[in-house]
């Protein structure tokens, strides 16, 4: 009986052990850019909303809209490769 | 009389899930979105408050000399300890997010715990040499306690470095 419980207690330190080393590998570098990717889904659903309008918009100045929608669609790509560097640095120091 | 540092310390251990609730609402106000820091708080807050509601009912259950009740004071309380550790894990994991100091320094807490708990159940299930008993005591207390200071050092350190983010220092 006692050297069951024993085992029991044994097994749940090497439980606790291996969670932790799962929280440490859920810290590394491959959930930062997880973590970025994330964040910027909103953006990039805003993006879409507004390619949506500019779209649908029937006008003379669509062309130059279509053109701004353009760069800050390269600003966002542009941002999130650069928001996860900076945090890989930041956070792992590399 | 002057009274001595584990006196302090019971009486710290009295407030410590009080200061929990209010660590999580103020990571719940300044946050203002799902981060690692909100997350590790509400793990941390509910283990706290399920703890002391289990504390009496555990305490009753142990109060016979025989191995198995002191297995379901032991054991009760490290399978709480795992639980919150699988909720960090799991909830980071689902939401997608970076796990940070924060949530680390809890999960470390927790695995010492795991490790006290252990140390002591062997102790008095097998040798009885009482020698833990002290440490076991004080441990927890200090754990559950020191995990304050530390949570907030980590907290303000996560701070600094996204505003060095934000300006472009990195």
């Amino acid at each position: 009986m006692t050297f069951l419980l024993v085992l029991a207690t044994l097994s749940m330190v090497v439980l606790a052990f291996a969670g932790f080393g799962q929280l440490l590998k859920l810290s590394g570098e491959q959930q930062i850019f997880q973590e970025v990717a994330a964040e910027l889904q909103h953006r990039a659903h805003q993006l879409l909303v507004q390619k949506d309008r500019i779209e649908s918009a029937a006008g003379s100045d669509m062309s130059a809209e279509n053109e701004q929608w353009k760069n800050e669609l390269a600003q966002y790509m542009e941002d999130y490769e650069q928001e996860a560097l900076a945090r890989r640095r930041a956070y792992l120091g590399r | 009389m002057e009274p001595s540092i584990s006196q302090l310390l019971f009486i710290a251990g009295e407030y410590t899930t009080y200061c929990y609730l209010a660590l999580l609402l103020l990571a719940i106000v300044t946050e203002r979105k799902l981060t690692s820091v909100s997350v590790t708080m509400s793990v941390v807050a509910l283990s706290a408050c399920v703890a002391s509601l289990a504390v009496n009912p555990l305490y009753q259950w142990a109060s016979d000399d025989d191995v198995l009740s002191k297995f379901s004071w032991y054991g009760s309380w490290m399978v709480l300890d795992l639980l919150a550790l699988w909720l960090l894990i799991s909830l980071h994991r689902t939401l997608g997010l970076r796990v940070s100091r924060m949530g680390l320094a809890s999960a470390a807490s927790l695995v010492l715990l795991v490790l006290l708990q252990a140390a002591d159940f062997i102790d008095v299930a097998t040798v009885r040499s009482n020698l833990l008993g002290p440490i076991y005591q004080l441990g927890v207390l200090s754990i559950n306690v020191g995990l304050i200071p530390l949570l907030i050092f980590y907290w303000w350190q996560e701070l600094n470095i996204r505003k060095a983010i934000r300006q472009g220092a990195v």
